[in-house]
């Protein structure tokens, strides 16, 4: 317990951008495993307390069916169906009410309708996403701060942008339903992120900046490249069947 | 704290310099722009309450959202013709739309329905800051870049505190919000309020770039207005792309 509070004890000081919580966080004797501990307390925090703010905002919104019976209520009334040959008109909307209730299985989801069973999930789901990202992007900072003249080792690197999960704790305030955190976790992290390279590799603020941005466009680079691989495949395989 | 609101207010540069160079200046700032949001919000909040309160019930309010569309329909039947048979067409496909979206609401819940009616109250209420700040540290990061590419020398602690204070002459948004409750004459008295506070806001913004990054305030404002012509100048790029692709296709 107390090597969770240990962990924990940093990130009021890394969410305030104090420099001396990344600097501790460098000097300390093993940052990779109090970056490890840190990344998942948070996740399993942060998820945990979502589990009350999102079965708060189902227990508050009507069902999914019922909305998916208004709409579809809804729609008869409109013109259209009178446009509809009396004769085909049976056949047309059976077919348009069997995507229409196949459409309304897959889209709550989809589109985040509140549902208790996948905030529990969220409890793997978060921290993992949360471990992973952390493990990539220290990875790629780590290469691109070497690169731009930073005397930090792994573990270190590892450790300091640890502490840029500190935003998540903001996410905290989804104890509550129908609060909105948005984008401010994203730009505090990068923030962080920053901070973190600048402190570990005791970079000037120029190189510092292209270490946090790089791993982030390397990323995106890697994923365009990937996405043409994929249509470039996909179109080959078209050809090969339409011969 | 008073000395400081009327330092920041009358834009005095010592004022300013004081506060860049305070301990913790990130975290003062971040107080500051917490404190007015949480503060307009509670006003918001308030306004919002009261008028769910005075709201007529979800079936009149339906009847007028209808007679508001013939109102709409009728005024623009006096710039242009309009088919009757499109009219009517049309008429009814809005009519459709707004009977969803009034029965939706009228939907049973799980918890009964007031308990639902607070927690949004209170989300909304608290989601307030959270916007504010996402654009306050986002366009504070892309000015002190394009401070730095002219010399600036401010932290990234530095100039997210200071600029943090653009946000106390929005405290004048509050009486403005509460004057838009008076009938005929709010409205205007409210956007002259809201104008004046943003213009403040601004100079103050300004200011607070310029001696953050010791600079003069020519550069400070080049250096606020240069992530906007960026941005501008990107879209256009991206507009100019796309014109082009879609020109060489046909």
């Amino acid at each position: 317990m107390s090597t969770v509070f240990d962990a924990l004890r940093l990130c009021p000081s890394a969410l305030l951008l104090r420099d001396k919580a990344y600097e501790e966080m460098r000097e300390v004797a093993s940052p990779f495993t109090k970056g490890l501990i840190l990344i998942i307390v948070v996740g399993v925090l942060v998820s945990l307390v979502n589990i009350v703010g999102t079965t708060l905002e189902w227990a508050t919104s009507p069902s999914p069916k019922d909305i998916k019976d208004v709409v579809w209520e809804g729609m008869m009334e409109m013109p259209w169906v009178e446009e509809i040959p009396p004769e085909r008109r049976g056949e047309i909307i059976g077919a348009i009410r069997q995507r229409y209730e196949r459409g309304w299985r897959l889209f709550p989801r989809l589109f985040g309708a509140p549902h208790p069973a996948s905030a529990v999930l969220g409890v793997v789901v978060k921290p993992l996403a949360l471990l992973i990202g952390w493990l990539i992007y220290g990875l790629l900072a780590h290469i691109f701060a070497r690169l731009l003249g930073g005397g930090a080792r792994l573990g270190q690197t590892f450790g300091c942008t640890a502490l840029a999960v500190s935003p998540q704790l903001l996410n905290l305030a989804n104890l509550l339903p129908y609060i909105s955190v948005g984008g401010v976790v994203g730009v505090w992290t990068l923030i962080c992120n920053y901070l973190a390279l600048k402190n570990a590799h005791r970079l000037s603020w120029g190189r510092a900046f292209w270490a946090t941005l790089l791993p982030f466009i390397t990323l995106a680079l890697l994923a365009i490249a990937l996405a043409a691989a994929g249509a470039l495949m996909a179109s080959g395989f078209i050809t090969k069947g339409g011969d | 704290m008073i000395a400081l609101i009327q330092g920041v207010l009358t834009l005095d540069t010592e004022t300013f310099a004081e506060f860049a160079a305070s301990r913790d200046v990130f975290k003062r700032g971040l107080l500051i722009i917490l404190t007015v949001s949480l503060l307009m919000g509670f006003t918001t909040s308030a306004i919002d309450f009261y008028k769910r309160l005075t709201a007529p019930p979800l079936r009149e309010r339906m009847r007028e959202a209808v007679q508001g569309l013939d109102e709409g329909f009728r005024a623009m039947r006096q710039f242009a013709p309009m088919d009757p048979e499109m009219v009517r067409k049309i008429r009814r496909y809005a009519k459709a739309g707004i009977g969803i979206g009034f029965r939706i609401a009228a939907l049973p819940t799980r918890l009964p329905k007031q308990v639902g009616s607070i927690l949004r109250a209170v989300g909304s209420f608290l989601s307030a800051p959270f916007a504010r700040l996402s654009g306050w540290m986002f366009y504070a990061l892309l000015v002190l870049l394009a401070a730095k590419l002219l010399g600036g020398k401010a932290t990234v602690q530095q100039m997210l505190g200071t600029t943090a204070l653009y946000s106390l002459p929005h405290l004048l948004d509050i009486p403005a919000a509460l004057l838009g409750l008076i009938p005929f004459v709010g409205g205007a008295a409210r956007f002259l309020l809201g104008l004046a506070s943003l213009a403040w806001g601004i100079a103050v913004y300004i200011k607070a770039t310029a001696v953050a990054n010791e600079f003069t305030t020519g550069r400070a404002i080049f250096a606020a207005i240069l992530p906007i012509l960026a941005m501008a100048l990107f879209l256009l790029l991206v507009v100019i792309i796309i014109v082009g692709v879609i020109a060489a296709v046909m």
